[in-house]
């Protein structure tokens, strides 16, 4: 055995306490930097897997939309089942297939003037979402006699009296082939539109205007589908016209690295599958967001583990000064030792190599032990962090990563052990400190965290932007543990003129105990410093973890609260708009009191400051928000000002008188609504009149219904469909294009008008409405029901404003039910509505005018709020006019105030405007668009996730509920990191203290064996000595706790906002708000300080001995 | 066993009677085979004014003695009464009193607290007691004139020779006017001259604070200043 082996089994002998001592800070400073590592590694492999997995199969489903040409289509189906496996390579898929075939005319009913057409197609939403009325679902392609089984839509059996087992001769619309089906059954399809948008009718099972083959689509005809077949039947050569492959991975399980090999393969996906196709004939192309969502997954993560790491480059540095406390622990106990040793004539080489044997076995005994203990440790904060819940539960093993973090920190935390004995005087930590402080070099330090700090203000968040998006940049990272390092090592230099002060006091007392701590701390002061910087760095890490962690849920609860803008919201509103608006408003029928829906515009628009019909001058897009501003409560984000403050005036007209409801209601249940309709002009002219009418529901939806052509001077019945609606409905406006041609007649006549003005008038008279429990199918038998089933509506007839457009010019619009001669000259009732207006005659010669009225009173300019982006690039301040282009419609716009952002609309150039004045306005400004995008809710926390889900499902819409997003924003798979990260930090400072802590103590204790024996030959009481001690290290504890609290307070003002960044790595909207709560911070330094004093004073109790007479007598340091 | 030796007697020894009396006191260490009897059935009286020397070869058990004596060890057997007070039962708080009133130590190590000064150290006891702070400036500075330390009052030990801190431990061990002095080996780690010196400076502030005095000593000069010389071998007394 050599000597160094002998000297180091013999210090295990003697020395097994303080060598177990440091061993176990080793061991417990390793195990919390293992857990962090753990963290990191579950995090970076695990959380983007656990996120997508939760995300709708919409994300990150391909769907191949395959055109065949007439192909052969199962062999396009293999060409993308074949690309998308290259694509998602192991991963588990489900497939479904959408074959939509050719079209086929149906024999001509005799009525008809054109055949009717239908398509035949297979879809794998049946038979679940459809129900089978008559009849079954066809099991096979053909029968025996060769003809093909349909099940066809139940609206087509009535209308053409089908039945199960009629035959239908049916022809390719060419006339090139025929072929014969027979119906098998009639079915009705179910569940929300969006979910048939594949089908070639979007579900609706016929299309009375579907443009008949060559005609341009002047002629239309009765359309009917999906006549359902067998998958099979649709497999051959020339049958298919159009196919959707959608392929739905299951990444749940995936191995590590296969999204990275997915996200690689996504970027070709494209050209294989149409080089795949090209093969067959075919062509097509993929559509897919599953790339975007792994691009937004990883850069959240990445976002995410700047989090963690951030706070963990803290945890270091408290874990590097309590070893450093550790080493000096050793580093006295060994003085005597290393000197008797040299004057043995051991040289410095080999006392130093002694030192690294000792160091390198500790940290191969604890790189042995801590990963396990990382862990289980690990494993506890899953369960009670919420990482589990979030599926980043423990991983089978300990990963590579793990293992190596647990050996670097070791090794680490080795060299401050070694780095002891490489001073002569066998000093430690706190003398190397002292050194520090005379050579200037903490000043140094101070400096470098100075420059940091600079550099993490300046750029903002601690990463970097590329084109990738956002990185972790090494030196930004390093910055808040740099700061904090700084700002401590700053502190210790504050606390030595208190020590001073409390030296001068202690001279004056005539006590032993307090005046002796004061002594041991201000004179011993270089040895303090250690335990001193210990407290401030722990006390300082917990406070700023947990004011960061405040104020990062804060940030991310708030960043949601504005993103989404109310409480629920649908967006994505399908199909006819009154028919969504009955069926979201149904959905909340039993909706609990105080549950709120309203339909919110929110779409891009282009604003410019001189854009307007004239100036045709480019403008810039901005995303235009229209909600209810009488109800600002229903509006979520945080704002200086209250929203009720700041919408308050936008539904206020400028400069006219307030509206009220107004128009005309449709009573009952209208489905049909069938009118006279005049159109006339003077002088005589030729041209017609395409009119639409608009009606209103009572949440304020507004929809257009398109009226036949009117040819002037031919008075008409028109049959309109009203859409399916919830409560009473209003006849709100009217609009109507003016098409003339030929040249003008010779004016005759005293009242002609002069020169180019001409007036073209509308009457509208003899309404009335069919309702929809009459069941009309068709215009004609609406029609002819109006005798007998028809309710008359009395038109209110005033009130009504208006303007004419022709040539660029706005003119007014006479309304009421008898204005001028040229109305009662054509024999319109007195009960009419007719809008008459002046146009230029001349330039709409071959152009077009537009005529418009409205049941309210012309509104003028929309109130907005605008946000600083817009008010920026448009120069625009409060009271400010400016043109927005919205839908089919140029509106003008009039600036009430400048905000930073708006709800839902939390970046970039916005306004708010309330919905009503802008659909009025868009009304007036001849736009006939309807303006609906949304629906908000509002509604409780507990409620708003069923009646959103609800809503969503009644209208085809996306549902995006607060509540959900706020959990999923803090405590989400890709989020869940940083505030489990936060909560290891205190868990593990309180630990570090206590370690740490105990260490200084028991090594003061120790080192002063022989001092406090004599003072209790001195009389001194034991129980004194060890109060003396609390005291001391009361003192030094205290001092740190109060220097470490005041530079948690100063990070968290200064850095939190800084580290809290948006999910994208961005700078948060809203700004984030430093967050501190005197409380908890109470609450943190109190228990750090008591769990501080409670160790020394264990270690005192047990340490402090009676005094030994050998002791006395030899000065043994034994 | 009783005393033996006595070299001159001591001023008030008839009147007062002893002020320490050790009866049959047994002191062991350890057990078994590996048992070290320190004492063995000691007896001793030391009469107040009395300065005693102890003496006797290394591990003949002097120190024990003293630390029986002065409250730091129990004996296994026996008693120890000082100036009145059975020590051998005094409990944490009486033997705690007894140092702050009775006994005083000084140490062949000097026992000095380091970071505290010369006068710091002296006025140690009279913190201990509370003395009021101009009354213990002035004790301390009048003992550490007694022991010519006057002028080095605020250097720390490790500013000191040896032979000075010495005179700072024993200037200590009297500022609370103690009535035993309890010194062990005082002058094991001072250099001859120095040694008498501190010999010297015993034996003048026992005679001016009329104090008793037991030192453990190997030095001939103390045996020689002695009023009494007590021989220990092998743990017990002996004549001399």
């Amino acid at each position: 055995m050599g000597w160094r082996s002998q000297v180091l089994l013999g210090r295990l002998r003697d020395q097994a306490t303080v060598i177990a001592t440091v061993a176990v800070v080793t061991f417990v400073a390793t195990t919390l930097l293992g857990t962090f590592a753990f963290l990191l590694d579950v995090t970076s492999n695990d959380a983007v897997d656990a996120a997508i997995a939760r995300v709708p199969d919409s994300a990150v489903s391909l769907e191949a939309v395959i055109r065949v040409n007439k192909k052969d289509a199962a062999a396009a189906l293999a060409a993308a089942d074949a690309t998308f496996a290259a694509t998602l390579g192991d991963a588990p898929t489900d497939s479904t297939t959408w074959l939509t075939g050719r079209m086929w005319s149906l024999p001509r009913p005799a009525t008809d003037r054109l055949a009717p057409v239908a398509y035949p197609a297979s879809t794998p939403l049946l038979p679940e979402q459809g129900e089978l009325v008559a009849g079954a679902w066809p099991d096979r392609a053909r029968d025996a006699d060769g003809r093909l089984l349909v099940n066809v839509p139940d609206v087509a059996a009535q209308r053409y009296a089908w039945t199960v087992g009629t035959v239908l001769p049916v022809r390719t619309l060419g006339g090139q082939t025929d072929d014969t089906w027979v119906v098998v059954g009639t079915h009705r399809l179910t569940g929300s539109s969006a979910s048939w948008s594949r089908d070639l009718l979007k579900g609706a099972g016929h299309d009375s205007r579907y443009p008949a083959l060559g005609t341009g689509g002047r002629l239309t005809v009765d359309a009917w589908g999906p006549m359902v077949v067998a998958p099979d039947a649709l497999l051959g050569v020339g049958t298919v016209e159009t196919a959707h492959v959608v392929t739905t991975p299951d990444l749940t399980g995936a191995a590590r690295g296969t999204l990275t090999q997915v996200r690689e393969e996504l970027e070709s996906t494209q050209a294989r599958l149409s080089a795949a196709l090209r093969d067959a004939g075919s062509s097509g192309f993929v559509r897919t967001r599953l790339g975007q969502t792994i691009d937004a997954a990883w850069r959240e993560l990445t976002v995410t583990r700047v989090g963690v790491v951030v706070v963990g480059l803290l945890l270091v540095v408290l874990a590097t000064s309590v070893m450093l406390l550790a080493a000096r622990l050793l580093g006295e106990r060994r003085a005597a030792e290393g000197e008797l040793v040299a004057a043995r004539g051991a040289s410095p080489a080999q006392l130093r190599s002694l030192a690294v044997l000792e160091a390198a076995a500790i940290a191969a005994l604890t790189v042995a032990v801590a990963p396990w203990a990382a862990r289980a440790a690990y494993t506890q904060l899953a369960d009670a962090g919420g990482l589990g819940a979030a599926g980043l539960g423990t991983p089978a093993g300990v990963p590579a990563s793990v293992w190596v973090a647990c050996a670097t920190v070791a090794s680490v935390l080795a060299v401050s052990l070694v780095v002891p004995s490489w001073h002569t005087t066998g000093s430690s930590s706190a003398a190397a400190h002292a050194g520090l402080v005379r050579a200037g070099a903490d000043l140094a330090l101070v400096v470098l965290a100075g420059l940091a700090l600079w550099q993490l203000l300046d750029y903002g968040a601690p990463l970097t932007r590329g084109p990738s998006g956002a990185n972790l940049d090494p030196v930004l990272v390093v910055g808040p543990a740099l700061v904090t390092l700084g700002a401590a090592v700053l502190a210790l230099r504050a606390v030595a003129p208190l020590a001073r002060g409390a030296d001068v006091v202690a001279r004056r007392s005539t006590s032993l105990v307090v005046p002796l701590a004061a002594w041991q701390v201000s004179r011993r002061f270089a040895a303090a410093t250690g335990t001193t910087l210990v407290v401030v760095l722990a006390v300082s890490a917990a406070t700023f973890s947990h004011a960061f962690l405040t104020t990062w849920r804060t940030s991310q609860v708030e960043q949601v609260d504005l993103a989404v803008g109310a409480d629920a919201r649908v967006d994505g509103v399908r199909g006819d708009h009154l028919t969504a608006s009955a069926d979201a408003r149904a959905a909340l029928a039993d909706a609990p009191p105080g549950a709120h829906l309203q339909p919110v515009v929110d779409r891009p628009g282009i604003v410019g400051r001189t854009l307007g019909p004239e100036q045709r001058s480019s403008g810039f897009e901005v995303q235009v928000l229209a909600v209810d501003t009488g109800r600002p409560q229903a509006l979520r984000g945080r704002t200086e000002v209250p929203w009720a403050t700041l919408v308050g005036d936008l539904a206020a007209p400028v400069g006219a008188p307030g509206a009220d409801d107004a128009g005309t209601v449709l009573p009952g249940d209208p489905q049909w609504l069938v009118a006279t309709m005049t159109a006339g002009s003077f002088p005589s002219w030729v041209g017609s009149l395409h009119p639409v009418l608009a009606v209103e529901d009572e949440a304020g939806v507004r929809a257009w219904l398109s009226v036949p052509e009117l040819y002037l001077d031919v008075p008409t019945t028109v049959v309109v469909a009203v859409p399916r609606a919830l409560g009473p409905l209003r006849l709100v406006a009217l609009s109507a294009v003016v098409s003339l041609s030929g040249t003008a007649p010779a004016e005759d006549g005293d009242d002609a008008p002069t020169g180019r003005l001409g007036q073209v008038w509308l009457a509208v008279d003899d309404v009335h409405v069919v309702d929809r429990a009459v069941g009309a199918t068709s215009q004609e038998q609406a029609a002819a029901l109006v005798p007998t089933h028809g309710t008359p509506v009395e038109l209110v007839t005033t009130g009504w404003q208006g303007n004419a457009t022709s040539g660029g010019t706005v003119r007014g619009v006479t309304t009421g039910p008898d204005v001028g001669p040229y109305a009662s000259g054509e024999g319109v009732g007195p009960g009419a509505l007719v809008l008459d207006g002046s146009f230029d005659l001349v330039a709409m010669d071959g152009g077009n005018g537009r005529l418009v009225a409205h049941a309210w009173p012309t509104h003028g300019p929309v109130r907005a709020l605008v946000t600083e982006a817009v008010a920026e690039r448009a120069q625009l301040r409060p009271g400010a006019r400016f043109w927005v282009r919205v839908g089919d419609a140029q509106v003008q716009a009039y600036v009430e105030g400048v905000v930073p952002y708006l709800p839902g609309v939390p970046r970039g150039p916005a306004m708010l405007v309330d919905r009503d004045a802008l659909g009025r306005g868009t009304v007036e400004a001849s736009g006939t668009a309807s303006l609906l995008d949304s629906w908000w809710l509002t509604a409780s926390d507990a409620d708003a996730p069923l009646l959103a889900a609800a809503v969503g499902r009644a209208t085809d819409g996306a549902a995006t509920v607060r509540a959900t997003e706020r959990t999923a924003a803090v405590a989400g798979p890709l989020r869940a990191a940083v505030p489990a990260a936060l909560s290891l930090v205190s868990a593990a400072t309180l630990v570090l203290v206590l370690v740490g802590l105990g260490a200084s103590a028991a090594a003061a204790i120790r080192s002063r064996r022989l001092e406090l024996a004599r003072l209790q030959a001195l009389g001194a009481a034991r129980t004194s000595l060890v109060r003396g001690l609390v005291g001391e290290h009361t003192v030094l504890v205290v001092v740190g706790a109060l220097a470490g609290v005041a530079i948690g307070y100063g990070l968290s003002r200064v850095v939190t906002p800084v580290l809290t960044v948006s999910p994208d790595g961005r700078r948060p909207v809203p700004a984030p708000l430093p967050a501190w709560e005197d409380g908890a911070a109470l609450v943190i330094t109190g228990g750090l300080v008591l769990a501080a004093c409670a160790v020394v004073a264990l270690l005192a109790v047990v340490l402090v001995r009676r005094a030994s007479g050998a002791l006395l007598r030899l000065g043994d340091d034994r | 066993m009783t005393a033996t030796s006595t070299a001159r007697p001591g001023p008030d020894q008839a009147a007062d009677g002893p002020l320490v009396l050790v009866e049959h006191v047994d002191r062991t260490y350890g057990s078994g085979h590996a048992a070290v009897h320190a004492l063995q059935d000691v007896s001793l009286e030391v009469a107040p004014g009395e300065l005693v020397a102890l003496v006797g070869r290394s591990g003949s058990g002097k120190t024990t003695l003293l630390n029986t004596i002065g409250g730091l060890d129990r004996p296994d057997a026996g008693r120890v009464v000082v100036a009145g007070r059975e020590v051998s039962s005094l409990d944490e708080k009486g033997l705690v009193s007894l140092r702050r009133d009775v006994v005083a130590f000084v140490f062949q190590t000097f026992g000095l607290v380091p970071v505290l000064t010369a006068a710091e150290n002296v006025g140690v006891p009279l913190r201990m007691l509370r003395t009021p702070v101009a009354q213990r400036e002035a004790r301390v500075q009048l003992l550490l004139d007694l022991v010519g330390l006057g002028p080095h009052a605020q250097q720390r030990p490790g500013q000191l020779s040896g032979g000075q801190q010495q005179r700072v431990a024993i200037a200590r061990a009297l500022a609370n006017s103690p009535r035993l002095l309890i010194a062990d080996e005082p002058t094991g780690q001072l250099d001859s001259e120095t040694g008498r010196a501190v010999m010297a400076l015993i034996r003048a502030v026992v005679e001016a604070e009329g104090m008793t005095a037991i030192v453990s000593t190997h030095d001939p000069v103390m045996v020689a200043l002695a009023d009494r010389v007590v021989h220990l071998a092998d743990g017990r007394l002996v004549d001399a």
